[in-house]
């Protein structure tokens, strides 16, 4: 059967659709009532959470800083910062993305938004990984003397590169652990979503997919 | 701010191409459940988007049909991603629905196998290339085509050549093997 063929069959099927859909069902555009628009809702209002947080981290982390007389505390502080900024900077352009989205501008132009949007994401996601893991010892002696005003230096050098250290062993244990037990995780959207950030096969998905769009924009898929 | 007015015109339009929803519903759904929450997410979408709908710069129907699937291609990776399956729309379920009850024996017979074999073969598509063929087979233009996806009318005129030739590539080989 060739494709014209099946525009007929195309033709008579959507006739009785539209004649059966017209009597059974209705569409809702009530936003309150919709499970479905909540859902769709929902990446929005994790990105504008994760962006007031970030925002928030990186104004007490300045205000601890301006507050501090001792040089050691301020040095803990700002080696989070350049991290700090980096994830704020991130939502920010996550948001932008988000406001610039119309899903009545063409198909392509909008799926390639909708990646680059996805792509940043998991990108983010991965920072936050890496930094909080090499990261930790200067974040946990700042929390620790904000909270509870505990100096964490007095446990000593070793025991401060030790943990340093701990940090650095955990990316390579955690990366393996994601890759041989990742599939525990897949019952929930987020385990996997974490598990293929970690592992890096969230990225590589979205590359290519990237890569399909860009081929079919050039005539090529 | 919109107001009632405007509500009232969306509404007047909605149910005037609510066809297109159901359409673009039913080629990216993997079960009748999954078209009609599909078919609510395009049209709270319209809802959403129909604020920035500006008719110097698309009909109507283009522009219903760039919303109805941008949100039908995102449902599908994203069910796809949660369901680590393949994409499969227009099942049996679909085509019971929709080729159900009334005529006579013989030609329900007919148009089943026709039907049967527009699913096996939109089924194999990828996302675009789907929404490229339902667009075809919707009867559009290929510069509304165009202006729907974003290409150029040469790519849309090239792509369903190529569609054309593997879909009788393929029926050839069924042929052969049938023989």
């Amino acid at each position: 059967m060739e494709l014209d063929e099946m525009k007929q069959a195309w033709q008579q099927m959507t006739g009785r659709l539209d004649a059966l859909q017209a009597s059974n069902v209705k569409l809702r555009t009530d936003m309150q009532k919709d499970k479905v628009a909540r859902s769709m809702r929902r990446t929005s209002l994790l990105i504008w959470f994760e962006a007031i947080v970030n925002g928030a981290g990186l104004l007490l982390l300045g205000t601890f800083v301006a507050r501090q007389d001792a040089l050691r505390f301020t040095m803990a502080a700002l080696i989070l910062y350049p991290a700090a900024i980096a994830i704020f900077a991130s939502s920010v352009a996550q948001l932008t993305m988000l406001a610039k989205l119309d899903y009545g501008d063409e198909v392509l132009a909008i799926q390639k938004k909708l990646e680059s949007l996805r792509m940043l994401r998991l990108r983010t996601v991965q920072m936050e990984l890496l930094f909080s893991l090499l990261l930790w010892v200067p974040l946990a002696i700042v929390l620790m003397r904000a909270m509870f005003g505990t100096d964490l230096y007095s446990l000593g050098t070793s025991w401060l590169l030790a943990d340093i250290a701990l940090g650095t062993v955990a990316i390579p244990v955690l990366w393996l652990l994601a890759r041989c037990f990742g599939s525990a995780f897949n019952r929930s959207a987020f385990g996997r979503f974490l598990v293929d950030d970690v592992t890096g096969r969230g990225l590589a998905e979205a590359r290519i997919r990237m890569a399909a769009l860009a081929r079919f924009a050039e005539g090529q898929e | 701010m919109r107001g009632k007015p405007d509500q009232r015109r969306f509404e007047t339009l909605l149910r005037e191409h609510r066809g297109i929803v159901f359409k673009v519903a039913g080629a990216y759904a993997r079960s009748v459940h999954d078209r009609d929450d599909l078919a609510q997410e395009i049209a709270a979408q319209l809802w959403r988007s129909f604020g920035s709908f500006d008719e110097r710069r698309a009909k109507f129907t283009t522009w219903m049909y760039r919303v109805a699937l941008n949100v039908a291609i995102s449902h599908a990776r994203s069910a796809k991603r949660s369901a680590a399956e393949h994409l499969e729309p227009l099942d049996s379920v679909h085509l019971e629905t929709i080729a159900g009850n009334g005529d006579a024996q013989q030609d329900a017979a007919e148009r089943d196998e026709r039907l049967a074999a527009l699913h096996a073969f939109v089924a194999q598509l990828d996302a675009l290339n789907r929404a490229l063929v339902l667009l075809y087979l919707e009867d559009r233009s290929y510069a509304e085509i165009a202006d729907v996806l974003g290409i150029t009318e040469t790519n849309v005129a090239t792509k369903l050549n190529r569609i054309k030739q593997k879909l009788r590539a393929q029926q050839t080989r069924e042929q052969t093997r049938g023989a």
